[in-house]
């Protein structure tokens, strides 16, 4: 095929972005309106503004303040809630799946095959069908309103990432693994100091992707912690609406919407190196 | 005393391969022995499971008079180094170098080490020791300057020494090499080859190493194993496997270029045997008994020369120039021998004419099992 001219590719590119980043753009422009022009944005009566009139930079202290019942209070607990959430969840996906995606791809064990077509299968159920046993099972254990039912389940492995550690880790040469058994090393000593610090492009992935998932997870945190004081970031979002459903202070929602989306962002620039690499790779090789 | 004894060594893999048949060998004692043999004659397979990387289905493997069959490997006082080189991606030289000791050592927690000031103390005696053996092994492979470098800032014959000196930081009882000088070009391979030697002697220690290079075994071993077929052939010094091969199999392998071989049938001349071949009829030297009626007269290509007159006559096929010696082809009877004869001798021919070859007073002798005739 052909290749794309150079200045045609680039402006092809240009005219994606702006796709993808005009709802980002309209939420800054939004979040930055008076009440009233942004409850006309929302309903299109002025056109679509792709400029503040007047910037309300207040709007943002004021959209922390507000959310939940207490002025900050409940921002600094689903700040909180969210932060120790997705930390143990991050953690919990990364240990878990790398160490069981070593036990397929380097351990020999019987049944080893079928298991891992069992684990894959895991991946064709949705989550929604799972929802209520779980929450029975939850219930149970005594496990409602703890953020166990949120962080436990990440200790057990994620059947992507499994896929992903075991594809990358059989690429990594059997003799690393057996200089660090002359060395001294175990098993789990291997999966340590050797195999997780060479599956970094991976656990890149694995960590923004797990990260960004759980901090914008709503479900979750809703059908599992019923107390505002529990509520993470994206349940405390729905503090905005009204006791009807409805929208007042649209401005606000945004603002707060834009802060909690940050850690995101920022994650994903931090970490974007490693990240396109791990993809490539995955690509080319898994 | 470091002493390798393998008794009735067997491999069988699942599904009931043998890789590794009845395999009986005693390294001394700070000896050089080379496994040698062609690909998937079990040499690498005996190796690893001296290593303990692979399980023993059979037999007995003691290392410094202790059997080892249950013992892992980082228990054997072995130390390894690899085909690939298996240096650490992630770690620097210096870490590669000192891992395996820093698994052994007896104080490494750090949170003791920050709670207690003795075991401080005890710490940073063994990193001081440590460090010491490291830089040790680096200054006598001329590593010190690479340190601090990562493995993928190194040329090829840089990580192999490396991985050279990962081994000698142990001061293990036993050194396994596994075809590590297979990586490199012909040039460094030769260098490494020397290098490998003088640090022999210089260690004293016992050296297992395998190759598929029977110019390397023959370079580097007090004592070489041919293997085929998973099981041993002959064990012997070099001079030994080159003058007086057991089976036509180490005398076509071992040596270069390779022992022509005329194949004739047995007839009696005189007192003695003759071989009967395409070309004509050779007397077999005196005292040789052979039981069968096929026969095999192996002659090394550096013992054939040119003559005026001689049992072997052909037609020259090629003349490879190497130097001070060439290889010339000749095509003698459907039969093609080759001869390492000298430059000048090798000036004097011309590619397409007949020229004569001389009987050598040195020739091996097989029966038509490919064993050698007494």
């Amino acid at each position: 095929m052909k290749s794309l001219r150079p200045w045609f590719q680039s402006a092809l590119l240009a005219a994606g972005s702006v796709v993808f980043l005009f709802p980002l753009w309209w939420m800054v422009v939004v979040s930055l309106e008076t009440p009233k022009r942004a409850g006309a944005a929302m309903t299109g009566q002025d056109g679509v503004a792709l400029w503040p009139a007047d910037p309300q930079w207040g709007n943002y202290a004021e959209a922390l303040a507000e959310m939940g019942s207490e002025p900050w209070v409940g921002f600094i607990n689903a700040l909180a809630n969210s932060i120790v959430v997705t930390t143990l969840v991050v953690i919990g996906t990364v240990l878990s799946s790398s160490l069981v995606g070593f036990a397929f791809a380097r351990l020999r064990w019987r049944g080893r095959g079928a298991l891992f077509t069992l684990m894959l299968a895991t991946m064709m159920l949705p989550g929604q069908v799972t929802l209520i046993p779980l929450f029975l099972l939850f219930r149970g254990l005594g496990w409602i309103d703890t953020i166990l039912p949120l962080a436990v389940p990440a200790f057990f492995g994620n059947a992507f990432f499994i896929f992903m550690y075991r594809q990358f880790i059989l690429q990594v040469p059997e003799s690393l693994v057996e200089a660090a058994k002359v060395d001294g090393h175990g098993w789990l000593g291997i999966w340590w100091t050797v195999i997780l610090p060479l599956c970094r492009p991976v656990t890149a992935i694995c960590a923004v992707f797990t990260f960004i998932g759980t901090w914008n997870d709503f479900m979750g945190p809703l059908v599992y912690l019923h107390a505002e004081e529990q509520s993470t970031l994206a349940v405390a979002l729905n503090s905005f609406r009204n006791q009807y459903g409805g929208l007042d202070d649209v401005h606000l929602l945004m603002a707060a919407s834009l802060v909690t989306m940050l850690p995101c962002i920022l994650l994903f620039i931090a970490a974007q190196r490693q990240f396109v690499e791990g993809l490539a790779r995955g690509a080319v090789k898994g | 005393m470091a002493e390798v004894i393998l008794k009735s060594v067997g491999k069988v893999y699942p599904g009931g391969v043998r890789a590794v048949q009845g395999v009986d060998l005693h390294v001394r004692h700070g000896e050089f022995i080379v496994l040698v043999g062609p690909s998937g004659c079990g040499k690498s397979t005996t190796l690893r499971m001296v290593a303990g990387l692979e399980e023993i289905s059979e037999g007995t493997i003691a290392i410094g008079g202790r059997v080892v069959n249950d013992i892992a490997p980082s228990d054997r006082d072995i130390a390894m180094v690899f085909q690939n080189y298996a240096l650490y991606p992630h770690m620097t030289v210096g870490r590669n170098m000192a891992f395996g000791l820093e698994r052994r050592r007896r104080h490494g927690s750090l949170l003791r080490a920050l709670l207690s000031p003795a075991y401080a103390a005890e710490r940073r005696t063994e990193s001081t020791r440590i460090e010491a053996r490291v830089d040790e092994a680096a200054g006598l492979l001329g590593l010190r300057p690479l340190l601090q470098r990562m493995p993928r800032e190194l040329s090829g014959g840089q990580r192999q020494r490396v991985a050279v000196g990962r081994a000698i930081v142990r001061d293990p009882a036993v050194f396994l090499f596994d075809e590590p000088l297979s990586n490199l070009d012909a040039k460094l391979r030769g260098e490494m080859r020397t290098e490998l030697r003088i640090l022999h002697r210089r260690l004293g220690a016992t050296m297992m190493y395998v190759t598929h290079d029977q110019e390397e075994a023959m370079g580097l071993a007090d004592r070489i194993v041919v293997m085929k077929d998973g099981l041993v052939q002959q064990i012997g010094s070099p001079s030994e496997l080159y003058d007086r091969p057991v089976n036509r199999f180490v005398a076509g392998f071992i040596g270069t270029p390779t022992m022509n071989f005329i194949e004739g049938d047995v007839e009696r001349d005189g007192n003695g045997l003759a071989l009967r071949w395409p070309g004509g009829r050779i007397t077999l030297p005196a005292g040789i008994t052979l039981a069968t009626a096929r026969a095999a007269i192996g002659i090394r290509p550096d013992t054939l020369a040119p003559v005026a007159d001689g049992p072997f006559r052909g037609t020259v096929q090629s003349i490879e120039f190497l130097g001070d010696r060439a290889d010339v082809l000749v095509e003698s009877s459907g039969v093609r021998l080759n001869a390492r004869v000298p430059t000048d001798s090798a000036r004097a021919m011309r590619e397409g004419e007949s020229i004569a070859l001389g009987m050598p007073s040195v020739a091996h002798v097989f029966d038509g099992d490919g064993q050698r005739a007494t």
